[in-house]
């Protein structure tokens, strides 16, 4: 049996899929009954968003398009 | 950012393909070829997007979706179309990291990148100051960490997925996400910025 300390350094690993399932199991049933514990997974979901924020900076607009010449080439075969 | 890229599997129908499988679905019934860019973005997020060096990322990418355009006939024949993209595209990355080429222009090329990816900001928020350290994290972690992080993160790919992509066992990969998510976390204790001070709150205390 854990303490809360050790339980809360485990809710990242947990928002991420990297415990067992035992572990897992373990962590939840504690959460279901720990206010504390219920707290600091909010803090590790907020910590989630900003890491997500930071992996995927300024490439929001990227946008990819097809080549001009295979456009027009389909279309002349859908034409055609 | 405005990028143009030689790429589209896409040769009729006006309805884009939502996701990898819906391509294939498509192709096989022969209807509608749809296209790759729903996986346009992630190929952009790839892990050398977050080093701070966009103008080498949009290389890799362009790169990257170019070969997946020579290579467009396999797409039939391929179960896991989401971690083709992405072998394609790691294999690119780390084609380009070998180019003596570019290791001679790198330092110059990095700095100017750096320069034209981070301009200073006339008002930059502590929680702007907050990302950048944290981005600064993410680009120190060790590589395939990062490599490994990122694919989870912006890829969505499963580790069993990661695992298969770079060849190596699934358990590797879980111990690099964790050691991954170990260095974060300090980051992320380190830097948080407190509620009180965000700009929403700034805004409520000087109104009030």
């Amino acid at each position: 049996m854990k303490n809360c300390t050790e339980y809360q350094q485990l809710l990242l690993e947990h928002l991420y899929g990297l415990l067992e399932e035992d572990q897992r199991r373990e962590l939840e049933a504690h959460l279901a009954d720990c206010p504390a514990c219920q707290s600091a997974q909010e803090r590790a979901y907020q910590e989630q968003r900003w890491l997500a924020q930071a992996a995927c900076w300024s490439f929001e607009d990227v946008r990819f398009e097809g080549p001009t010449s295979v456009r027009t080439g389909t279309a002349a075969n859908r034409g055609g | 950012v405005v990028f143009v890229i030689q790429v589209g599997y896409e040769a009729g129908g006006r309805e884009q393909a939502k996701h990898g499988e819906g391509i294939r679905q498509r192709c096989r019934r022969g209807t509608v070829t749809g296209s790759l860019q729903p996986h346009a973005g992630r190929i952009a997020e790839h892990p050398d997007a977050v080093r701070r060096q966009p103008r080498r990322c949009h290389d890799i990418a362009q790169e990257a979706f170019l070969k997946c355009w020579r290579h467009r006939e396999e797409v039939l024949r391929v179960e896991n179309l989401r971690a083709w993209i992405y072998r394609i595209a790691l294999n690119t990355a780390r084609d380009n990291r070998r180019n003596r080429w570019y290791q001679r222009r790198r330092p110059l090329e990095d700095a100017c990148d750096y320069a034209a990816a981070d301009p200073p900001q006339p008002c930059q928020t502590e929680q702007q100051e907050f990302l950048v350290h944290l981005r600064r994290a993410i680009a120190e972690l060790r590589k395939d960490e990062r490599e490994v992080f990122l694919l989870r993160q912006n890829a969505d790919l499963t580790y069993e997925e990661i695992a298969q992509l770079r060849g190596v066992p699934v358990g590797t990969v879980k111990t690099q996400m964790r050691s991954a998510l170990a260095k974060l976390r300090q980051a992320l204790q380190q830097f948080a910025p407190q509620p009180a001070h965000d700009c929403q709150s700034l805004k409520r205390d000087l109104l009030e």
